[in-house]
């Protein structure tokens, strides 16, 4: 009878939770903001937003299918979700975000806020 | 040649239950407020039928009913997408699955079934950024591994612990 447990398994796991532990760690490493909040539904980008020029809030309803929506609010520096249909609505639970690294996705709805540098403005990086 | 014949009508019994099982614990799951912020992350109880019946009857069976839970599932909780995403999530668990069985057996459950999470997280995530179109969805790539051991070794341990309960029942 084989009672001894693959040791190769073992390893696979530790190495599998070092690695992802190493990921969220460097996934939440401190970075500069990126301005440049995309919104992109089924893989097509539907609205550019410079979060920097944003000085007023507003709202917008993302339907790109019919039935399936995303209430957007924009506030000067952040874009979150704050209303879904979706059943899970993780999108909302995700929160704001100022562009740091950190994408705003809607699985249900396909719908994906992703950020990028504001190539017109010159910062010390890209100057 | 009669009781062979029975033999396999068990065994499709057994399989119909731990559909059944499978089906009522994913159900209640997706009714449950997801914990955390983070698409696609669940605990995955479901996965524990599958795991059941791959290591008593065969991982032939056990697809059965993982296909079972999956189309029924969504069928029920009206979700497409959830479909495709699971779809492809448990394709990734049934190969790891017909990998691992030949050399490891029940009491191995708590080391098999966090690999399993870890494969069908991958899957899903595979789907998204497939369906999304964008590099995006891979920032989860390190949360959804790490919750898919997480969440693995807490399913692995439970049907394990079921396992030793069902001596001869199952």
């Amino acid at each position: 009878m084989k009672q001894q447990t693959p040791k190769g398994l073992i390893a696979l796991v530790m190495l599998l939770l070092a690695g992802s532990v190493a990921g969220m760690l460097w996934m939440s490493r401190p970075t500069e903001p990126k301005q440049m909040a995309v919104l992109s539904v089924d893989g097509t980008v539907l609205q550019e937003i410079d979060l920097g020029a944003v000085t007023q809030g507003y709202t917008f309803l993302v339907e790109e299918v019919p039935g399936e929506t995303n209430l957007v609010e924009v506030k000067p520096g952040a874009i979150g979700v704050v209303e879904a249909n979706c059943p899970d609505a993780l999108c909302v639970g995700q929160g704001f975000s100022q562009g740091t690294g950190k994408p705003i996705v809607c699985l249900p709805h396909r719908m994906v806020i992703d950020f990028r540098e504001n190539e017109g403005t010159l910062d010390g990086y890209t100057g | 040649m009669a009781i062979q014949d029975r033999n396999h009508r068990k065994t499709l019994t057994r399989c119909g239950l731990l559909t059944t099982i499978a089906l009522t614990l994913f159900l209640i799951e997706a009714r449950l407020p997801a914990p955390l912020p983070i698409p696609g992350a669940k605990l995955g109880l479901a996965n524990g039928a599958t795991l059941i019946a791959v290591y008593r009857m065969g991982w032939k069976w056990g697809a059965l009913v993982l296909v079972g839970r999956i189309l029924l599932g969504s069928i029920f909780s009206g979700q497409t997408m959830t479909l495709l995403y699971s779809a492809t999530g448990g394709l990734f668990v049934l190969l790891l699955l017909a990998l691992l069985r030949p050399f490891t057996t029940e009491k191995h459950l708590w080391l098999v079934s966090p690999l399993c999470g870890v494969c069908h997280n991958v899957g899903q995530l595979l789907v998204a950024l497939q369906v999304m179109g964008t590099a995006a969805t891979l920032y989860f790539l390190p949360y959804l591994v790490f919750l898919g051991i997480l969440s693995g070794f807490v399913v692995g341990v439970a049907t394990q612990e079921t396992l030793k309960r069902l001596v001869g029942r199952i």
